[in-house]
C-alpha cells in the first residue's frame, strides 16, 4: 500500500468527524506523536514508545499505543471503537441516549427516535457524531441519519443514527479488534 | 421587771383585723394523748407483724448459737438441751419424730426461749399472742370486723408459722443447699472425667491400609470416608496417646492421604505435596477452602474514575459492593442482581474497571512502578496486572506487555484500549528473548510466571487431577529461565530502578522458593522485603533443602488463611549489570589455555609456519571460531521449540577478562549440565559490544 495513499484517507475520510483537528493530535504538549501502520491496523503512538516498538519484530508486535483503527483491503480507513477515547473530546457534535436505550445502543442497534434524550443544535444529516450515555459515559461513535431540526420532527421509530462502533464490541467483537 | 414575758407571740386583741385573724391550733392536747392512740385495723396488723419479727430476730440470732451446740453434742431427740432450768423433762413419744412432728405454735417459740418448757413454749407464746390478740380486741370498737380480724389473724398466724419455719430451718436450709451444690460439683466433675476417660479408651476403628484401599475401589461411601478422615485427623493430632495398638503414623498417613484423594477428588501425587506442605488439620482447611470460591473483587481504573465514583455507580445499579481496606483501588463485590453480568456493565465497557482477583493486587503492590520509568511485564495476559501498572504509572513513561501464547494477547490488546492505557506496546514474543533485544533496557520487571496453578484450585478444578511431578519440573525449569532473562533485562544503574518482582499463582516450594534460590545463585541480585502486610514468610527451609536465609522476606498467600487465591511474591533488586563467572567458563577458559599452548610447542618443536600461525591465534579467536560453528549448527536446528528446552539460559557474558588484554571479549556461556546432549547453546552475544558495564569478574556473594 502507498503509504500517502493511507494518510490521505485516514485524514480526509468523511467518517472521521473530528476533521480538522487531527493536527492538534500530532502536536502535543508532552511530545510528537504519530501514526503508523502495523498489519493493516492504524496506530497513534509517541514517538518515544515509537523507538522502543522499533526493537520488537513486526510480526511479534501487536500494539502501540492506541489503535485507531485498520485500513481494508480496498485501501479505505475504518474507525474502530479503540478510538473513542481521542475521538470523544474533539466531536462537535454529540447525541445523547437515554439510560434505558443504552444497552440496546450497545448490542449494536442503530438509535432510535424514542431513545434520544440530546443532541446538539445544527447538527446535519450524515454527520459523524459522538454517542453519549448516561453521566456523560462515551458509548461510541455513529454517523447522523438526519439533520438535528429533522429529528425534531419525526416519529419515535425511525433511525436518526447509525450506528459505527459501540463500546460492546469489546466483548462481542474482541477477535476482530486484533 | 420580771420574767421575760412571751411579747411576740402575744395574741392580738381588740376589734382589729389582726384579732379575728385564726390563731395556731394548740397542739398539746394531741401529744399528750398520744399514749392512748387508736389505730386502724391495717396499722394494727402491721405493728403486729413489725413485733413478730423482731422477737424473731432475736431468736435467730441465738437459736444459730444453740444449733453449733446442738450438732456438735449429737443431740438426742430426748435431751432437751435448751432446758437449762432443769425443769422437769415429760416423757416423749417413742416414735422419734420429735423433730419433724412439732406442734404448730411451737414452731414459732423454738428453742430460743430458755425460760419456757418445751412443752409450755408453744402455750407461752400462744398465751402471749392472745394477750396482744385480746388487747387488739379490746382497742377495737365496731364488732363487724371481729370476724374479719380473726381470719386475718389466722393468715397471719401462717405466715408467721411460715416465717418461723423459714427461720427456723434456714441454717440447715443454707448448709443442705450448700452441701446439695457441693455433690453436685462433684458429680458433674466425675462425669466429665468419665466421658473423658471413656472417650479416651474407645478405641476408633480404623481399617488397615489393604482394606482402605479396597474400599475407596469398589463403592466408596463418601460419609463414612469423611468420618475416617476425621477419626485419622483426630488420632494424629495426639498420636502418642490415641494410636491403636502396633500401627505405625505412616500407615495412619497413608490411609488420611488416599482418603483425602478420594474426598476431595484429588490425584495422589498433589495429596502427597500438600501434606509435605501442611500439617494434617490445616490441609482438611485448605482442601475445604478450595471447594469455595473466593470473593468476586475489582479494580478501579483510576484513569477514568476513582473508587468512590465507581462504588457509587455500581451501587446505583444493584451491585452491592465493599471497599478492600489494604488497597486504594480494590472493592470486593458481595452480589448482583439477576440481569447484570459484571463483565458486562456499561462501566466496564467504559474501562472504569476490570475483574480481578484480590491476590493480583499485590505483585504490583510490591514492584512499585512510578511515572515516567520503562517497564516491562513478560507474561502479562490477559493484563490485569499490567493495566494496574499503566495506571500506577498515570500513562507516562513506557510500559511493554508482552505473553507468549498470541491467542491470550488479544484479551490484552482489548483490555488495554478499554482502559483506556496509550503508553504501552503489546507484543507476543518468548519472554525470554527479551534481554537480547533489549538488554538492561528497563528500570522494573514484573514476572508473574506460568505455574502449575497449585494456589487458584478454587478457580480451576483440573489442577487437581491433571499435574504430576513432571509438570511441577517443568514448570520450575521454565520458570528459572525467565526470571534470569527478568533479570538480565533489567537496568541495575539509575537512580530508582533495577526491580524486579517474581509471582506465581502457586504455592508449591519447587515453583517458589527453589526459582528465587536459584535466581540468588546464578545473578547479583538480592532480596528485599516486598512491602506487603500480608501473607506468611517465605521458607528458609523445606524438608531437605535449604534456600538462602534472605527467603524469609517473600510472600505466600493461602486461600484458608487469606481469603485469596494462593500466591508467592518475590522482589529482588539487581546490584550490578554483571553475571557472575562460573567455575565451568574458568575451567573451560583453562582447557583452552592449555591446547593453545600446546599447539606453541607443538609449532616450536616443529618449526612450522601454519602452526605458528594457529599458535599465535589468541584464545579468544579460537573461542569466537568454536562459537561461530556452534552457532551454526543451532541455528539449523531452530528458535521454536523453546519449550522443550532443556533450560539453556542465555546468558550474557559481556565479557571476561582475567588476561591482560584490554579488547573486549566476547566469551561464549560454558555448556550446561542438561539432559539432552545433543546441543550445547554457546551463542555469543554479538549485540552486547555497547555494553556499559563493569570488567570486573564478580562471584555473588551472600
Amino acid at each position: 500500500m502507498n503509504p500517502r495513499e493511507l494518510i490521505a484517507s485516514l485524514f480526509t475520510s468523511p467518517r472521521l468527524c473530528i476533521g480538522d483537528h487531527v493536527k492538534s493530535l500530532i502536536d502535543r504538549s508532552d511530545g510528537t506523536y504519530c501514526f503508523r501502520l502495523n498489519r493493516d491496523r492504524v496506530f497513534y503512538v509517541s514517538e518515544k514508545l515509537m523507538k522502543l516498538a522499533a526493537t520488537i519484530p513486526r510480526q511479534n508486535l501487536v500494539s502501540l499505543g492506541t489503535c485507531f483503527g485498520k485500513m481494508t483491503k480496498t485501501k479505505k480507513f475504518r474507525l474502530h471503537v479503540t478510538a473513542l477515547d481521542y475521538l470523544a473530546p474533539y466531536a462537535a457534535y454529540k447525541m445523547w441516549v437515554k439510560q434505558s436505550a443504552e444497552q440496546n445502543f450497545m448490542y449494536g442497534n442503530h438509535v432510535m427516535k424514542s431513545n434520544l434524550a440530546r443532541v446538539t443544535e445544527n447538527t446535519p444529516a450524515y454527520q459523524g457524531i459522538i454517542i453519549y450515555g448516561s453521566h456523560d459515559v462515551p458509548l461510541g461513535f455513529g454517523v447522523a441519519a438526519k439533520s438535528a431540526s429533522d429529528m425534531r420532527h419525526c416519529d419515535p421509530m425511525a433511525i436518526i443514527a447509525f450506528h459505527q462502533a459501540d463500546i460492546g464490541e469489546y466483548i462481542r467483537n474482541e477477535e476482530v479488534l486484533t | 421587771m420580771g420574767r421575760k414575758g412571751d411579747f411576740a407571740n402575744r395574741p392580738k386583741k381588740g376589734p382589729g383585723r389582726k384579732a379575728r385573724k385564726q390563731q395556731a391550733p394548740d397542739l398539746k392536747e394531741y401529744l399528750e394523748n398520744s399514749d392512748e392512740k387508736v389505730l386502724s385495723r391495717h396499722q394494727r396488723q402491721r405493728a403486729k407483724k413489725r413485733a413478730l419479727k423482731q422477737e424473731n430476730a432475736v431468736k435467730i440470732q441465738d437459736s444459730l448459737a444453740k444449733k453449733k451446740k446442738m450438732e456438735d453434742k449429737k443431740q438426742d431427740p430426748l435431751v432437751d438441751n435448751n432446758n437449762t432450768n432443769n425443769v422437769e423433762i415429760k416423757k416423749k413419744l417413742p416414735l422419734k419424730n420429735e423433730e419433724w412432728l412439732k406442734p404448730k405454735k411451737k414452731l414459732l417459740g423454738d428453742d430460743g426461749d430458755s425460760d419456757s418448757d418445751n412443752d409450755s413454749d408453744g402455750g407461752m407464746m400462744d398465751k402471749n399472742r392472745t394477750n396482744t390478740e385480746d388487747s387488739y380486741e379490746e382497742n377495737e370498737a365496731s364488732d363487724d370486723d371481729d370476724v374479719e380480724k380473726d381470719d386475718d389473724d389466722d393468715d397471719d398466724d401462717d405466715d408467721d408459722d411460715d416465717d418461723g419455719d423459714d427461720d427456723d430451718d434456714s441454717p440447715t436450709i443454707e448448709k443442705q443447699s450448700k452441701k446439695l451444690d457441693m455433690k453436685h460439683k462433684r458429680a458433674m466433675a466425675l462425669g466429665q472425667q468419665e466421658l473423658e476417660d471413656s472417650a479416651a479408651k474407645v478405641s476408633v476403628q480404623i481399617p488397615s491400609v489393604m482394606e482402605v484401599e479396597k474400599e475407596l475401589q469398589d463403592t466408596p461411601d463418601m460419609s463414612i470416608i469423611n468420618h475416617r478422615i476425621k477419626d485419622v485427623v483426630f488420632i494424629l493430632g495426639d498420636f502418642k496417646n490415641r494410636k491403636e495398638e502396633g500401627r505405625s503414623r505412616s500407615e495412619y498417613l497413608s490411609i488420611l492421604q488416599k482418603d483425602l484423594a478420594m474426598y476431595y477428588s484429588y490425584n495422589e501425587f498433589m495429596i502427597e505435596k500438600l501434606m509435605e506442605l501442611f500439617g494434617p488439620s490445616e490441609l482438611i482447611e485448605f482442601l475445604e477452602a478450595n471447594e469455595a470460591p473466593r470473593p468476586v473483587t475489582i479494580r478501579t481504573n483510576t484513569l477514568k474514575t476513582r473508587r468512590k465514583q465507581l462504588a457509587q455507580a455500581m451501587i446505583n445499579r444493584g451491585i452491592n459492593l465493599d471497599m478492600i481496606n489494604w488497597s486504594k483501588v480494590g472493592l470486593v463485590v458481595f452480589d448482583t442482581p439477576g440481569g447484570v453480568t459484571l463483565g458486562a456493565t456499561p462501566e466496564y465497557l467504559a474501562g472504569h474497571y476490570i475483574l480481578q482477583g484480590a491476590s493480583s493486587f499485590l505483585p504490583v503492590m510490591a514492584l512499585g512502578p512510578k511515572e515516567n520509568e520503562k517497564v516491562l511485564d513478560m507474561c502479562a495476559a490477559p493484563g490485569g496486572k499490567s493495566t494496574h501498572i499503566a495506571a500506577l504509572m498515570r500513562n507516562t513513561g513506557m510500559l511493554i506487555a508482552n505473553d507468549v501464547n498470541p491467542d491470550r494477547v488479544k484479551a490484552l490488546f482489548g483490555n488495554f484500549h478499554r482502559m483506556g492505557i496509550t503508553n504501552t506496546v503489546i507484543s507476543s514474543l518468548d519472554g525470554r528473548k527479551f534481554p537480547k533485544m533489549m538488554p538492561c533496557g528497563f528500570n522494573r520487571v514484573l514476572l508473574d510466571a506460568p505455574c502449575s496453578g497449585t494456589g487458584v484450585i478454587s478457580k480451576d478444578e483440573r489442577v487437581k487431577t491433571s499435574k504430576e511431578y513432571r509438570d511441577i519440573q517443568q514448570c520450575a525449569m521454565l520458570q528459572k529461565e525467565l526470571i534470569l532473562a527478568a533479570i538480565d533485562s533489567v537496568d541495575a544503574q539509575g537512580s530508582n530502578g533495577g526491580y524486579i518482582c517474581y509471582s506465581t499463582c502457586s504455592i508449591m516450594v519447587e515453583e517458589n522458593e527453589a526459582v528465587v534460590d536459584y535466581a540468588l545463585k546464578k545473578r547479583d541480585v538480592k532480596l528485599i522485603p516486598t512491602g506487603l502486610d500480608v501473607g506468611k514468610e517465605g521458607y528458609t527451609k523445606f524438608r531437605q533443602h535449604r534456600f538462602h536465609p534472605s527467603l524469609n522476606k517473600c510472600k505466600r498467600i493461602y486461600p484458608h488463611v487469606n481469603n485469596m487465591d494462593g500466591f508467592f511474591i518475590a522482589k529482588l533488586k539487581k546490584n550490578s549489570n554483571t553475571t557472575p563467572q562460573k567455575e565451568e567458563e574458568s575451567e573451560m577458559k583453562e582447557q583452552v589455555l592449555k591446547k593453545v599452548q600446546q599447539k606453541k610447542k607443538e609449532e616450536n618443536e616443529s618449526g612450522i609456519e601454519e602452526e605458528s600461525d594457529n599458535g599465535n591465534e589468541s584464545v579468544d579467536e579460537i573461542m569466537e571460531n568454536k562459537a561461530e560453528e556452534e552457532e551454526d549448527m543451532e541455528e539449523e536446528d531452530g528458535d521454536d521449540d523453546m519449550e522443550e528446552d532443556d533450560g539453556d539460559e542465555e546468558e550474557h557474558d559481556d565479557e571476561s577478562n582475567d588476561d591482560e588484554s584490554e579488547t573486549e571479549v566476547k566469551v561464549s556461556p560454558p555448556p550446561k549440565k542438561t539432559a539432552s546432549p545433543k546441543l550445547v547453546k554457546n551463542k555469543p552475544n554479538k549485540s552486547m559490544t555497547n555494553s556499559s558495564q563493569n570488567k570486573t569478574n564478580k562471584v555473588n556473594k551472600w
